[in-house]
Formats: C-alpha cells, structure tokens, sequence
C-alpha cells in the first residue's frame, strides 16, 4: 500500500533540511499565501476541523487544546513545540528536526498566529546535538529571509522563535516539566490545575504541541482540514510517523496513513522479523504503553481506538517489535532500570516504588525471586500509577503490569529455576545483509 | 468574606472561599497526614500523603493543593484513602533508615506519628537500602543526614519562602536525590537556618547544639515570649533539670508564623557568660532584706535628686510596681535607655522585613505605655541628680558616672561594676510576666528555669513598696494585670 506522505515527502539528499530545498518543494506557500486571506480563528478553524490528535503520546486533538486559551486575557501568550523526544523507542520527531525542520518553522507560524502567540519555543532534548544544529541554523535561515521576526504578508503579527537545548531528562518530556526546564528551574513537573492553557510558560497561557503536530499545520492549512479529515479513519485522523526499532530488518522512520494493518506494516514498511525468526511481542508506542502478544496484533491496525483495543496505546508511535529468544524479564529489568534513572523524585510513590520495582526484577532475572514477589510487583504499580503528579509514575507501570500479565510463565521459570532460561544477556541478532 | 460549603465524609462544613482542602478538613476536625505540606510555606504536593477522593474525579487529589469549591464532596475516610496511605507510609520508609533509637527526632517525628496512626503495617520490602550520605555539615548549626531525609522539600522552601537565601535545594534524581547547599556554601549567614531543623517531618537535619543532648519525651516544654528584640516571637523553651535544652518557635500567625530567628535562639541557648549575682553594698555581699531596707530609705530620702531609669528588659507587671513606687515617692526624673544584653556577633542581621527587629529589646513599647514622660537617658541633665536607680544593662557609664548608683540587673557591666548598691535581677526564662511588642502586642511568658542567687524584680518591688508604706497593686503577676 501507498501511504500519503505529508511529513517525510522528499527525498533525503543531504540538503532537503535548508531553505532552498524546502522551497523548491512548495514550502511557505501559506505564509505567502494563505495568511493574509485568513484571520487566527480561520487558522484555528481548520486545525479543528482536521481533528489532528496531539502526536505526542496523549493523543488529544490539538484544536481543541488550542481553543482552552482564555478568551480575554491580557497576558503574553506562548508556544512550545515539545522536541524532548525521550520514550525509549521513539525517534520520529528527530527526522523532522533533522530533515525538515522548516516545515516545523512554517507550523509554528501558522500556530503561533492562530492562538496569538507573543513567542514561541523550540525545547530540543540535551541528546540531540545534531538536531539541535540543523533546527537552530533553519531559524537562522527563517530570520534572515524575513519569515520569523517581521510582519507576516498582510498582517502585523510578528513570529519569534527561540531554540532551547534540555539538559537531559526524560521527565521533562512532561508539559510542564519542560516549562520548569525553559524557565532555569529543575527539570520537574508541576501540579495541574493550572493546566498550561491557563497558566503555563512564566505564568502566562501557554499552548504546547509535539514536533509531528506542529509540523502537520502547513499541509492542514494548504489542503483545508476537511482533505486532512479524510486521511486514515474517522477517529484518528492523517498520518503518523512511526519509529521501528528492535528484531525487524529495517528499522526506521516511516510515515503511514491511521487505520493501516499493523502486520502490513510490520511485514512490508519494517521488512519483517529479522532471521526469520518468530514473533514473540510489541510494545506498539513507546516503553511505558502496555506490551501485545501476536495474537493481540493480529487485526490490529494503526490508529488510536484499534492498539486501545488491543490493550495498548499508540502512544508516540515508537514501535518496538521483539522476537522469540529474547528474555522478558531481563528486558524488563532494562525498562524498570530506565524510569527508576529518570525518576526526578519529587513524589514519594514514584521516587521509592521504581527503585522498588527495578530491584525485584533484577533479584527475579539473577535468580532470587519468589513466587510472592509477582503479585507484589502488581500491588507496588497499583499504588503508584495515578497516585504522581505527573505521568512517569504511571509510564513506569504500563510495562510491569502488562510484562507479569503476559509472560507470567517466563517470570515463573526465572523462579522456579534460579536462573535466567536465556543466556541471560539481553539478545542482540545480528543479521548478515 | 465568601464563604464556600462542601462536604467532608458526609459531613457538611463552610470555610472561607480559597481555603486549601487540607486547611479546611483540619479546622473541622478531620486530620489529613501530610509531609511535604506547611501551613505558612506555599504547598508543593509532592509527598503524595494527603491524597483524598473528590467525588467527580477518577484520580486521588492532593488535598493541599486544591481550593475548596462550593458543593465539592469530600471522602477521607474510605478504604480506598486508607490503602493510598498506608501505601505511601510504605514508600517512605522503604529507603529510610529506621534509625528511630538513635534519632533526636523520634518522639516528635511524623513519619513515626503518622505511621503508627495511619498504617502499623509490616513493609514488604525486601531489597537493599538506598545508601547515602550521613553526615553532611550544612555549617557550624546544622547536620543534614540524607538517608532519614524524605525530600519533602520543606527546608528548601524555607530558604526560599522565609529567609529568601535560597541556600538550599534537591540534586540528584529518582531515589538517589538528597538536600544540598551550592559547593562550599555554608548555612551560617541564613538568619533563619534553624528553621530547618524545627520543621523537617523526619530527623534528617538536626541542630548541632541538640543533637545526641536529650530525648524529646524527656523535656518540659514551657510557653514564652523571645526577649531577642521587639518581634516577640513566641517560643517554647524546653528544660530538663533547670537547664534549656532546646529552643523552638510557638506558633502565632499574628507575629512570627512558626519561625524565629537563630540569633534569637542563641541568645537563649548560648546564655550570656557575665550574668550578675547576688545582693550587694559597696561591693560587700549583704542580707536580701537589709538591702531592700537601706534602697529603700534611700530612695525615699533622696527622692526629689534621684533619676529613674527604667528597663526594657522588664516586663510589663515589674514596669506597673515601678510605676506605683516612683509616683508614690515622687521622682520625677524618669528615663529610658536602649538594652542589650548580649555582644553582637558577626554576621549579625540588624532589621529585615520578615521578623528580626533593630529593637533588640523585647519591652520598650512597655516602657514608653507606662511612663509616657521618660526621656531617653543621652538628654538626662546630670547636674540636676545626685542618686541613680539603673534597672537592666546596657546604660551609657559616661552620662552617668558620677552619680551615685543603684543598680537591678541581670547582667554585670561596667556599671554594674561602678555601682554602690547592686541587685542582681532575672532574665525573661526565669520569671513569669508579659511584654508588649513594638506592634503593641501584650503576650504572657511563663518561667521556664529557676534564676538562682538572683533576685525576682517583681518581689524587690513589692518589698521597697511595703518598705515605704505603700500597698502594692497586686503580688502576683495575674493580680497585677488585674489591677491595670
């Protein structure tokens, strides 16, 4: 099947990240084109009427979010694209930055004019030194040509953009975690209420949007929200990127409709399971979205209601695909290992129980569990998911949950054997191309 | 004001609009465990202790971050909240050390409190503890152990909220995140550093001057008024065997909140090494009666040539007998001066905005209501005295040298020294009695330790006035604020 391209809808050639080639390939055309027909509640409008759903893992239609702003307020108000692509698994939002940050820039216009926006912030995560690079040079490039800093044609709003390095933690992938981030503070979150729309960014109404969001808003704005609408299926609109990763034979980015076959995907885009070897589970968005047996993605398909249905989540369309012989347990010690590291520890449950939990699968994997220990883990998540001010606590759960559910047999042989079945590494295969 | 009514397990109560849920469950009678959460610091609800349900919500709300609304319903009384609680207990002490036998907290702390009340079960943890730091010198005060610490955030609210230092924050991350200061930063120049102390939930920072000293349970807490300066921040002082152990600020919103100032504490922890002591007459110690006797007769002989000046360092019932006898004898000449007791230390704060006063005297605004005519001493006319009644330290020796000096004081200086008659008096944890602050607040002060070989200034009064044939106005210091 072929899939609408509207993020990745070039060739990479080493130059499709300047100016130049962007333009060459129809971009800024609503800038030029369609602004100074349209006023900010038009923008909003069709971003509406689009339904895109936030891209960044909750999933919430982004003109909807963008309509929370307060209707008379005389605060400054900001925008923040959210580049902390942290999820282990996920690396969609990094080819944007790297290969098409204009289109990005030109999203971020178009949003920043509808909502009003004073300014608006580019937060990139400390890791993505490369990305930082291409982004911070493409709004150079937008400044100079006169996109960002001068009045858009035919209005007399002016869009700035400033591009923020994060120093490094996964928490502050979190809305206002990254607020905190921007601000100097320590990278922690915050209680909601306020919600960010309210009182966000330095106090103001802030509206903060993924990169993949953001960068969708030209296409919606050339094309109307209707023709955006129409792609993939009623509930979950456009395309979505998806980062393949783990026992497939291309792993990598690829841009697909919602509403795709999973197994399509997983057997034509991904190139299939590597060394022929047999399916053993998915983790379809990201770490902390529950993990599927095959027989939970056999009629799957890619959307939000249908991995929902499965028992998952689309998440951030981190799909990590993992075949037979690799060991669950020590694989989830790697995941439990990763939330109790970024664990700012600002809540008692979170701060203590990932700990907790990375040490009873670590004493499960080394062969000093007890049959106990398995509801206990299930009771530990029970009082730490939705008891946190933010969502890594419940993020840290979603797998231990799901891991003991599904693979309860293997957490049992660990037990039973005092050991580790597998050779007690986590598996690399390595296939001869 | 607006007034808000909702409902809390059923029971239907009405606050103030704006109030904290924790703030209005609490004056209603309904106890929510907290750590993190402080009535006089800006809620950071992090520890998680205070969830409830709020109907209408999926999730557990941390009730000392949500307003009251009109009509909410409240439950803190569910099993549901009964489980979250003993889960968080649970949490909290998976990494503590459960050093409780040989904590300075244990007795007062609240996770020992709150785990006995809210949850008493086994934990079911089974793995090794955190280890971490467990004595780090936060400067010459204070202790930090980050092993007890529960990273409530508490102290580094304070440093922010109350002294405004922000000397104080968390690094690290996850399970591994402790309280530290900047590189080679001290707590010595915060003001207000043992705040900390009084109000971290475990024992995790302790006061150099207490640690290891008592237990908790051990100690008689007596209510009193800070005699540092003007503030009169209410304090409880604590004593074992006619000794002060411990210092800690007394809650009162209408002038020091929960905090004090450590140069207030010190003055009573650290006591002044001069203290004056006993009664006498041309430096030769006499009988207590003969020297009420002679004073007596002295200032009644000598009334119309003698000055008068009086001290801010007494209280408000010894200011109203003084009152009666220099009235009833007639002197006229009636002064005021400037006290101070103990030396200034360096790094010393003169005045700021939140409670340190450039008054270091608790009782001026006493002395100037009961004697509206006395004039600063630097204006006294020499000349026109022959006697001086000096009552507390600190006069100016130069304006009255010279003179013939009476002398009632706590402390022995240079006039004490210069003195022909000397009685030694009391300071403020050794007598009962009231200030008046500088906002002209009265507040009663109880005696917390006995003040032996001195004298109570009140009985000295009550004594010189019978010896002059007047009738006291009261003998005690409740008959005297009855009198006024």
């Amino acid at each position: 099947m072929s899939h609408k391209k509207i993020l990745l809808n070039f060739e990479r050639n080493g130059t499709s990240h300047t100016l130049e080639s962007y333009l060459k390939r129809g971009g800024y055309q609503t800038i030029a084109e369609k602004i100074p027909a349209l006023s900010p509640a038009e923008v909003l409008e069709e971003v509406k009427k689009s339904a895109i759903r936030g891209r960044g893992g909750a999933g919430f239609p982004a003109g909807i979010k963008w309509s929370f702003l307060p209707k008379d307020n005389d605060k400054p108000v900001y925008l923040i694209c959210n580049g902390d692509e942290g999820e282990p698994g996920t690396f969609k939002d990094r080819v944007i930055l790297e290969e098409n940050p204009h289109m990005l820039i030109e999203g971020m216009i178009l949003a920043s004019y509808a909502i009003r926006a004073k300014h608006a912030y580019i937060y990139i995560r400390g890791e993505y030194g490369f990305a930082l690079e291409r982004v911070k040079a493409a709004v150079k490039e937008a400044y100079e040509t006169g996109y960002l800093g001068k009045p858009l044609k035919g209005t007399d709003f002016v869009c700035e953009i400033t591009v923020h390095k994060g120093a490094g933690a996964y928490v502050v992938g979190d809305e206002t975690g990254l607020m905190n981030s921007i601000e100097g503070k320590k990278g922690q979150t915050r209680n909601k209420p306020p919600f960010p729309a309210i009182e966000g960014l330095y106090k103001c109404p802030t509206i903060i949007n993924n990169v993949e969001t953001l960068a969708s808003v030209p296409w919606i704005i050339a094309n109307g929200g209707d023709a955006y609408h129409k792609i993939g299926t009623e509930k979950s609109s456009g395309t979505k990127l998806l980062s393949v990763s783990g026992h497939v034979r291309k792993p990598g980015v690829y841009e697909v409709e919602l509403g795709y076959s999973f197994m399509d995907f997983l057997n034509n885009e991904a190139g299939g399971i590597i060394d022929g070897k047999k399916l053993k589970a998915v983790i379809p968005g990201g770490s902390s979205t529950p993990v599927l047996k095959p027989e939970d993605i056999k009629d799957m398909t890619i959307d939000y209601e249908s991995i929902t249905a499965a028992g998952s989540s689309l998440g951030s369309g981190a799909v990590i695909v993992i075949a037979e012989g690799t060991c669950m347990v020590k694989l989830l010690e790697i995941l439990t290992h990763f939330y109790q590291h970024e664990s700012c520890g600002q809540c008692t449950p979170c701060r203590e129980g990932t700990g907790w939990l990375h040490r009873i699968v670590r004493r499960i994997e080394e062969g000093n569990g007890k049959m106990e220990d398995l509801d206990l883990l299930t009771s530990i998540t029970k009082h730490i998911a939705f008891h946190t001010i933010c969502p890594l606590g419940d993020a840290a759960c979603g797998p231990v949950d799901s891991f003991v559910k599904k693979f309860r047999k293997e957490f049992e042989e660990h037990i039973k054997q005092g050991g580790c079945p597998y050779s007690g590494k986590f598996v690399r295969f390595q296939e001869k191309v | 004001m607006k007034e808000v009514t909702l409902t809390v397990d059923g029971k239907e109560i009405t606050v103030p609009a704006g109030t904290l849920l924790i703030d209005a469950c609490e004056a209603n009678g309904i106890y929510i465990p907290r750590f993190c959460y402080h009535k006089h610091l800006f809620p950071s609800g992090n520890c998680r202790m205070c969830l409830v349900m709020i109907e209408k919500n999926p999730k557990p709300q941390p009730s000392c971050m949500t307003p009251v609304v009109e009509g909410m319903a409240v439950h803190t009384n569910t099993p549901e909240v009964a489980e979250i609680r003993k889960a968080i207990l649970e949490f909290v002490l998976i990494n503590h050390p459960l050093d409780c036998p040989i904590c300075d907290k244990a007795g007062e702390c609240m996770l020992q409190d709150q785990y006995m009340e809210f949850s008493g079960d086994k934990s079911r943890f089974n793995e090794t503890k955190v280890a971490k730091e467990k004595l780090y010198h936060f400067g010459r005060k204070i202790i930090y152990d980050a092993e007890r610490c529960i990273t409530c955030s508490r102290c580094v609210r304070i440093t922010e909220e109350v002294s405004k230092t922000n000397k104080l924050g968390i690094v690290e991350r996850g399970d591994r995140s402790y309280v530290a200061l900047a590189h080679g930063d001290t707590l010595d120049d915060d003001p207000y550093a043992y705040c900390v102390v009084d109000n971290c939930p475990v024992g995790a920072l302790t006061a150099k001057y207490f640690r290891f000293k008592e237990r908790v349970w051990y100690l008689h807490k007596t209510p009193s008024v800070c005699a540092g300066c003007s503030r009169g921040c209410n304090i409880w002082i604590e004593t074992k065997d006619n000794k002060i152990y411990r210092v800690r600020p007394r809650e009162n919103d209408a002038v020091n909140k929960s905090w004090m100032c450590d140069f207030g504490r010190e003055y009573y922890i650290l006591p002044p090494k001069n203290r004056a002591s006993g009664a006498k007459i041309n430096h030769y110690a006499v009988d207590y009666n003969k020297f009420v006797s002679e004073v007596a007769a002295l200032l009644k002989e000598h009334a119309a040539e003698t000055a008068f000046v009086a001290s801010a360092y007494a209280t408000n019932e010894e200011l109203a007998l003084a009152k009666q006898l220099v009235s009833h004898l007639g002197i006229k000449g009636i002064f005021h001066k400037k006290d101070r007791v103990w030396q200034e230390s360096s790094g010393e704060v003169k005045e700021d905005d939140i409670l340190i006063k450039q008054d270091k005297t608790p009782n001026m605004a006493g002395v100037k209501k009961t004697f509206p005519e006395a004039k600063d001493i630097e204006d006294m006319v020499i000349s026109d005295f022959k006697y001086a009644f000096v009552w507390g330290p600190g006069a100016p020796l130069e304006k009255i040298d010279g003179l013939n000096l009476i002398v009632l004081s706590a402390m022995a200086d240079q006039i004490w020294e210069k003195a022909k008659y000397n009685l030694a008096g009391r300071i403020s944890s050794e007598k009962h009695g009231s200030f008046t602050n500088f906002n002209g607040i009265v507040q009663n002060f109880r005696r917390a330790i006995k003040g032996d070989n001195n004298y109570d200034e009140l009985t000295f009064f009550i004594d010189v006035l019978k010896e002059v044939g007047a009738d006291p106005i009261g003998r005690t210091v409740d008959e005297i604020q009855n009198a006024k």
